[in-house]
């Protein structure tokens, strides 16, 4: 689907709308309830939906985007996730065609994957600037478990988010 | 060269080679020893916060209302004014036991580091950082209650961290689990000097610790008062494992820090007086008072 500017901006608000609710949820309500060794990655789980679901050049920008909000709830900042997102983006638009999500399995699997893959790379980055092999490790040992919560929960949220981007997917895959 | 490429693509690989350009430009930028806010910072932060704030205070009810009534439906009562007055003596009762609890709790907090001259500002902590990798705590002061970029924060049990992002109302902490907080730090015993860094599990290593330090296991460290951010003689671990390699000059420490950091609800941010700050500014400036 192409989108105009102005759809793009609708849609690309309403997902910041539930990002910053589920950043909230992520940063208060789950460590509420005593579960702090937890911390769901809702950014990567809209990014990766993006790179799977919507085809628009301005892709690297709502990226972006939403790395800027979630900068908002981490002090890790919104460059190094945009840098993360923007390459995952792009791996994934070679897959696109040949990974067809079309069942909730496929779509955990590949999500999943996916979001270790994202790990994986900002390990690298993570690496580049510590140089503590052991250390990037545990770190990427970490976000195993987040990936895989991240992808059981997917499903849902690639039908909210397809709604909230008006993607008929199957149509689009045909197309 | 690029004929073969359409406009839409064209655009694309533009937008692509913009954006991941920025975002190193970002990341080599970015300032690891603190943050200073934007006006649009500012106002997500503080108008977000108070959800994370509220989101606690709802926690701390729903506990009390479960504790008070919900334990109490199934116990028989002789009368119902008896039930009534049992009802509100229990709620009493629960109510001052979390008051002593809790006093208890600031006393000490209020207690510890009492020789420091520093004023104090109490904080509640009403968040963590998105990123479990990165180890934050947001709390319930800002600016507005005279909090800046860099002043250390305390538990009654230790040292936390730093305040590193700070908005009107609130502040993000970087706690001394994170890779990116140093500490200057002596091992109480020995006095031996080295840099204490977060590392992963929830642990410390104490980095350049000479091989000859006789340094042992549940040795206590401590800030040294170097590196102008922590004062000095703050409880910042025990040292819970030590590693000498065969080569190299200095040994693997690893710290357990004295906060647990898994249950700390409420922190102490340490504000240096006036004259510390001028102090301070006058060495910047390289002159003196």
């Amino acid at each position: 689907m192409n989108y105009k500017i102005s759809e793009l901006s609708l849609s690309f608000l309403v997902t910041v709308l539930l990002l910053t609710f589920l950043e909230i949820v992520a940063t208060a309500f789950i460590p509420a309830l005593g579960i702090s060794n937890i911390m769901l990655p809702f950014d990567i789980l809209l990014i990766l939906f993006l790179a799977f679901r919507v085809r628009t050049p301005y892709l690297p920008i709502l990226v972006m985007g939403i790395q800027l909000f979630h900068s908002m709830f981490t002090v890790e900042g919104w460059a190094h996730g945009t840098l993360t997102g923007v390459i995952i983006c792009i791996l994934i638009a070679f897959l696109r065609d040949i990974v067809e999500l079309t069942s909730s399995f496929l779509t955990i699997v590949v999500t999943s994957l996916a979001c270790i893959a994202w790990y994986l790379i900002s390990s690298v980055f993570f690496f580049v600037s510590v140089r503590d092999f052991e250390l990037v490790s545990s770190r990427f040992i970490d976000g195993i478990p987040e990936s895989l919560i991240i992808g059981l929960i997917s499903p849902i949220f690639f039908l909210i988010l397809d709604k909230i981007w008006r993607v008929d997917y199957h149509r689009m895959m045909e197309a | 060269m690029f004929s073969f490429l359409e406009k839409e693509n064209r655009l694309k690989v533009a937008l692509h080679v913009l954006v991941i350009s920025i975002s190193l430009v970002g990341i080599i930028k970015r300032d690891r020893v603190y943050s200073e806010t934007s006006y649009f910072e500012r106002v997500i932060i503080d108008s977000l916060a108070p959800i994370q704030s509220s989101i606690f205070f709802v926690k701390d009810r729903t506990k009390s209302f479960v504790n008070n009534y919900i334990y109490l439906v199934n116990v028989k009562k002789n009368s119902q004014k008896l039930q009534n007055q049992i009802s509100e003596l229990e709620n009493q009762i629960f109510q001052l036991q979390e008051l002593k609890k809790e006093n208890q709790r600031l006393k000490s907090l209020l207690k510890f580091g009492e020789e420091l001259s520093f004023e104090r500002v109490l904080a509640r902590v009403i968040g963590w950082d998105s990123n479990n990798s990165i180890k934050v705590l947001r709390i319930n002061r800002g600016k507005v209650h005279g909090l800046k970029e860099k002043y250390t924060v305390i538990s009654a049990k230790g040292l936390v961290g730093y305040v590193y992002r700070v908005s009107d109302d609130f502040a993000d902490v970087i706690t001394i689990l994170h890779q990116d907080n140093r500490v200057d730090a002596i091992v109480t015993r020995t006095r031996s000097h080295g840099i204490v860094e977060g590392y992963s599990n929830g642990k410390g290593i104490m980095k350049y610790v000479t091989r000859s330090e006789p340094i042992a296991i549940n040795d206590q460290v401590m800030t040294s008062g170097l590196g102008n951010i922590y004062p000095k003689g703050l409880k910042v671990g025990t040292i819970s494992k030590i590693e000498k390699e065969s080569y190299g000059i200095t040994q693997l420490v690893e710290i357990n820090p004295s906060v647990d950091f898994r249950r700390i609800e409420e922190v102490i941010v340490l504000l240096p007086g006036e004259d510390q700050d001028r102090k301070k500014q006058a060495l910047v400036n390289g002159g003196g008072e």
